[in-house]
């Protein structure tokens, strides 16, 4: 059977499982939760009684969020009661936006209007290339991959090159054998999404082989606790599967084994998100390899709720900043104390330099900081510069050759030169111009190749092409 | 770039037609990222929440099952990594009798590897083989390039290959 034919079985399978599933019924906004089902209003006597008890009751559900007792903490966005996702079947379920019951009770809550729930926020990396368990002869290899745009990706440590658009690229040096590489996407200074492929690097003229198994054919997997977990304590059980016969270790302690294929280890933790890596070891050569990361503790949050992210200041040097934060965090906001509008609202003026500002603002419990968010505003209107590159044309024959591009580009923005022999990145100035002279290494004599040019703020890309005449 | 989605359904409609259209394909697809019925009803309804809200929105969009699919996605895959809802649920539900989909056991077993995989490369599995969409519509719905989709579907078919000891389709 093929994966093909397994997978739309288990497709229809799950369809035809869910298939018997009732759709529970809409009640004004209406939809109840699972064991929650609640009828609609039979007349609307019963809807005007209704709204009696909802009017006494929404002192007790604006303090603690309406839907709180049906979703819990999920949901406490929706928190504050709001005539459109009135209760209990009072609105109608067909047209939950023009209920007439709605628009004639007299119901003006004083309640505030409730925040509209965003899409949540998922932060995700992806390495696109090289495959796992990739296997190459030479000492390097391009990694390349996806993020969300407002990461950075850093690679085995390293920062990745990237573009507006989330693609980011690095050159990772290998050592013999198996290499992990584990790239990292952090919004400000937090982690916030992790991607690991294995590269298995072999020396052409290596005499000796290591074993080389394939990636599947060992295994360590870390079952317990969850990626993510939140957990409290100075320590944790670590509990997990691996291949018999493999030496596991977790953050460089040996797991001991509870039965065939099963390990577990105590782990430390520090307060605030920890790492942890289980390693499976044939001798002394690493063949598996999993990792999640626990919080200690309570999560904390800062949020920056205005500006927007990328918003222009077109008057004034400064920016009024507000935001929200977890009671009891000391917030700074590029430096500058903040003040606090209630105990969870704060605001703050802060100064901006001509052109793109970034704005941190970052939560402290006590000293360690616990909670960061960042946006971008530009003081300013933002000047759109063309992309243009144009070649100047340097020397085909010279060793090594070299060509010059000169052009405009996103003013202050990233260009990047890259071909098969050599790269180069360079900043346009203020006014978008910019000059680049990239030297081409180990060129073949005759050959032929492509020189890319690109301004990475727009994403867009120029080719040229290059010959080595020497 | 310019992605391209097929409407699933001519807009507007209203929400109470859109939620029962919907509803079981957003549990069933909650379901196989998550693994728990009670915990994919949830989700979902919250996704309809959320989705109800901002319907005046929504219903003029071609797409609104796509914008809900990547709320519920985005939702059940939270919980795959947080594992705090099904705490929350356990809770409320106390000693309801939990609800269970009546699945044979290779298609237990197969689900279980999709939740396994890497979240996008389990987005991805999930909407090609529960909801037959093409790589365009799970680009759209996954926000990213078709390209990135199509590597997340080939990866985790391989992936989910090698785990279940099946032949890789290309």
């Amino acid at each position: 059977m093929t994966i093909d034919d397994r997978a739309r079985k288990a497709g229809r399978g799950l369809r035809k499982a869910v298939d018997a599933l009732a759709v529970p019924p809409i009640a004004g906004a209406g939809i109840v939760a699972p064991g929650r089902r609640v009828p609609f209003m039979a007349t609307m006597a019963q809807a005007a009684a209704a709204l009696v008890v909802i009017v006494l009751a929404v002192g007790y559900f604006s303090a603690g969020g309406f839907f709180a007792p049906f979703f819990g903490e999920a949901l406490t966005p929706v928190g504050t009661l709001d005539t459109t996702v009135t209760t209990v079947g009072v609105v109608s379920a067909t047209e939950p936006e023009t209920s007439t019951t709605t628009s004639t009770t007299p119901v003006q809550p004083a309640v505030e209007k409730p925040v509209v729930p965003e899409v949540p926020r998922v932060y995700e990396v992806a390495i696109l290339g090289p495959d796992d368990g990739f296997e190459t002869e030479a000492d390097a290899v391009l990694v390349h991959g996806e993020a969300t745009p407002d990461l950075h990706v850093t690679v085995n440590g390293r920062v990745a090159m990237r573009d507006g658009e989330g693609h980011w690229q690095i050159e990772v040096k290998l050592e013999k054998g198996w290499n992990t590489i584990v790239a990292k996407g952090f919004l400000g200074d937090v982690k916030a999404a992790k991607a690991a492929i294995q590269v298995l690097h072999e020396p052409p003229a290596s005499a000796t082989t290591l074993p080389k198994p394939p990636p599947t054919e060992y295994g360590v997997h870390i079952t317990n606790p969850a990626d993510g977990a939140h957990v409290d304590g100075g320590s944790v059980t670590v509990k997990g599967e691996a291949t018999p016969g493999l030496t596991v270790k977790v953050n460089g302690m040996v797991a001991t084994w509870t039965d065939t294929g099963h390990w577990k280890v105590s782990v430390p933790l520090v307060p605030g998100w920890n790492g942890i890596t289980a390693k499976g070891y044939l001798g002394d050569t690493k063949v598996a390899y999993d990792a999640i990361e626990v919080l200690n503790g309570e999560p904390q949050v800062v949020r920056i709720t205005s500006p927007a992210d990328g918003a222009q200041v077109l008057e004034g040097s400064t920016v009024l900043v507000t935001g929200e934060a977890t009671a009891g965090l000391t917030v700074l906001v590029n430096g500058h104390g903040v003040d606090w509008v209630d105990g969870t609202h704060w605001a703050v003026v802060v100064p901006l330099d001509a052109g793109w500002n970034a704005i941190r603002a970052k939560g402290y419990q006590g000293e360690t900081k616990v909670a960061i968010d960042t946006i971008e505003v530009h003081r300013g209107e933002i000047v759109v510069v063309p992309f243009t590159v144009t070649q100047m044309y340097g020397s085909c024959s010279e060793d090594p050759p070299y060509e010059t591009f000169f052009g405009t580009a996103t003013p202050n923005g990233k260009v990047w030169v890259q071909s098969p022999y050599g790269e180069r990145t360079v900043y346009a100035d203020a006014d978008g111009h910019f000059e680049v002279t990239i030297h081409f290494e180990g060129v073949p004599s005759g050959k032929t190749f492509e020189v890319s040019v690109k301004d990475y703020d727009k994403h867009e890309y120029r080719y040229f092409p290059f010959t080595y005449t020497g | 770039m310019n992605r391209v989605i097929t409407p699933m359904r001519a807009a507007p409609e209203t929400f109470e037609a859109f939620y029962r259209r919907e509803y079981r394909a957003i549990v069933a697809m909650a379901f196989a990222l998550c693994g728990s019925l009670s915990v994919a009803e949830e989700v979902a309804q919250e996704a309809f929440i959320v989705a109800h809200r901002r319907w005046a929105e929504l219903r003029d969009m071609e797409i609104p099952g796509a914008w809900v699919r990547r709320v519920a996605s985005n939702k059940a895959v939270s919980f795959v990594r947080r594992r705090r809802a099904e705490a929350r649920a356990m809770t409320r539900l106390g000693g309801r009798r939990q609800p269970v989909v009546e699945l044979d056991v290779p298609d237990r077993e197969f689900w279980r590897e999709v939740r396994r995989l890497p979240d996008q490369q389990a987005r991805a599995i999930a909407l090609h083989y529960l909801e037959d969409r093409p790589v365009d519509e799970i680009a759209e719905i996954l926000d990213c390039a078709p390209s990135t989709a199509r590597v997340h579907l080939h990866r985790g078919r391989r992936t989910l290959a090698e785990r279940l000891a099946l032949e890789v389709t290309t």
